[in-house]
């Protein structure tokens, strides 16, 4: 699994930063820290072998020699939000629905509570954006409804839908963290045999039809992928929610959707944050 | 009352596809601040400009509350992409990897105006000029 990580400390002085950066660009980082003199560059470490190696450092040094190698560091594989997941509160969609870890499970008392143990995935109900989509799925989702949730995170989507009375949910992400999350997640809710989990990429993925997508992606997935739920959605006439989008962008979603065949049934927003629901 | 700064750091990481991965994780967890939080709102504000790879300076406060700064893609990056090469020449001098125009470089002069600290236009296509010598990228009318 792509869940191992190195970092690659290079000595460069800061005046030469942006070259060098430009010149390590295509190879395929994660990102990099600026420090004092210092780029830490991140991979994989499946991506980090000795052919990139001698190839970075070739280009680095023929542009500058005195750039070296400092440091190449395995940093540890772990849960980083860790210490901000631990104060996570129970969040309180609505009347009925309620997100909470486990260790809050019993301050909160709605009808629908989803126990979701934050670890490194995105939707632990704690932002806007699940929110705004979690309170639209309530009055959406109706018995034996089959839904897909894109780029499902914690699959906190998923699991709502299927609490919901969905009688199958689909759920994918790009990022192996999350379906691994997702899928720990789904049993704890006693939803697994319900939601079929995979890693998919949302660009390659043909979707089966259904009545309903739950998508809190971001803006350029959604544009990409608006098409293909409308297909997914046109002989259902089925529910498309869109979250993850800041209300500046607001008429972008919307002209794309529409042009697409959607048509507009509402927004909500919460903070910056706005979420659609488009009927297929 | 206004929040005391806690201190500051710098990444640069791909428009769009940030993630929890390091240097993101790493650097948010190891200061107690919301990582999570940053790669939603990154990747939301960024998403138009997908994979560029953008400077981002995060500034955090006593209460982990934190704000960034997205800056515009460095030069040398949009230069490369102007020229429509994979990368900068290490041995400018000897080896010319490509060529971009004066309007190209205006263009890039005109995405960075906000960052550059040139005084006139002149100064800051002089400026866009030098980078790209120093890559083997050659200005052409």
């Amino acid at each position: 699994m792509k869940n191992n990580y190195v970092n690659v400390h290079l000595f460069v002085r800061d005046e030469d930063f942006e070259i060098a950066t430009a010149l390590i660009a295509d190879s395929p980082i994660l990102g990099i820290e600026e420090r004092y003199d210092e780029l830490v560059v991140c991979y994989y470490q499946e991506d980090w072998t000795d052919e990139l190696q001698n190839e970075i450092i070739d280009t680095l040094k023929t542009f500058k020699d005195y750039i070296d190698i400092k440091e190449i560091e395995i940093p540890e594989n772990k849960n980083w939000n860790e210490e901000i997941e631990k104060q996570t509160p129970p969040i309180i969609v609505s009347d009925r629905i309620a997100i909470t870890p486990e260790w809050h499970r019993d301050k909160v008392n709605q009808e629908l509570t989803i126990i979701i143990n934050p670890k490194m995935s995105f939707g632990t109900g704690q932002h806007a954006t699940t929110k705004l989509v979690s309170r639209l799925m309530e009055n959406l989702v109706k018995p034996n409804d089959y839904w897909i949730d894109a780029g499902t995170g914690t699959g906190v989507l998923a699991i709502l839908a299927a609490k919901l009375g969905a009688s199958a949910v689909y759920a994918f992400d790009n990022d192996e963290w999350s379906v691994e999350n997702a899928k720990e997640n789904a049993e704890i809710n006693n939803v697994s045999d319900l939601l079929t989990i995979e890693m998919q990429d949302i660009d390659n993925l043909s979707l089966p039809e259904a009545n309903g997508i739950a998508a809190n992606l971001f803006l350029h997935l959604v544009e990409r992928a608006l098409p293909r739920f409308f297909e997914s959605l046109k002989n259902t006439k089925g529910d498309l929610l869109i979250s993850g989008i800041l209300i500046y962008d607001k008429d972008v979603v919307i002209q794309k959707a529409l042009s697409c065949g959607f048509e507009l049934v509402n927004t909500i927003t919460e903070d910056e944050w706005i979420a659609f629901h488009f009927k297929g | 009352m206004a929040k005391k700064v806690a201190g500051m750091f710098k990444l640069q990481l791909k428009a769009g596809e940030a993630t929890m991965a390091p240097p993101v994780g790493p650097a948010f967890g190891q200061r107690g601040l919301n990582g999570m939080e940053f790669v939603k709102q990154f990747n939301a504000k960024t998403s138009k400009q997908a994979g560029t790879i953008l400077p981002i300076v995060v500034t955090f406060y006593s209460d982990k509350s934190f704000t960034f700064i997205v800056k515009s893609p460095p030069a040398a990056v949009l230069l490369i992409k102007a020229a429509g090469i994979p990368k900068g020449s290490a041995e400018p001098h000897k080896t010319k990897v490509g060529k971009v125009t004066t309007a190209q470089l205006e263009e890039i002069v005109n995405i960075k105006k906000d960052d550059l600290s040139a005084e006139s236009l002149e100064a800051a296509i002089s400026m866009i000029k030098g980078t790209a010598r120093s890559m083997g990228i050659t200005v052409v009318d």
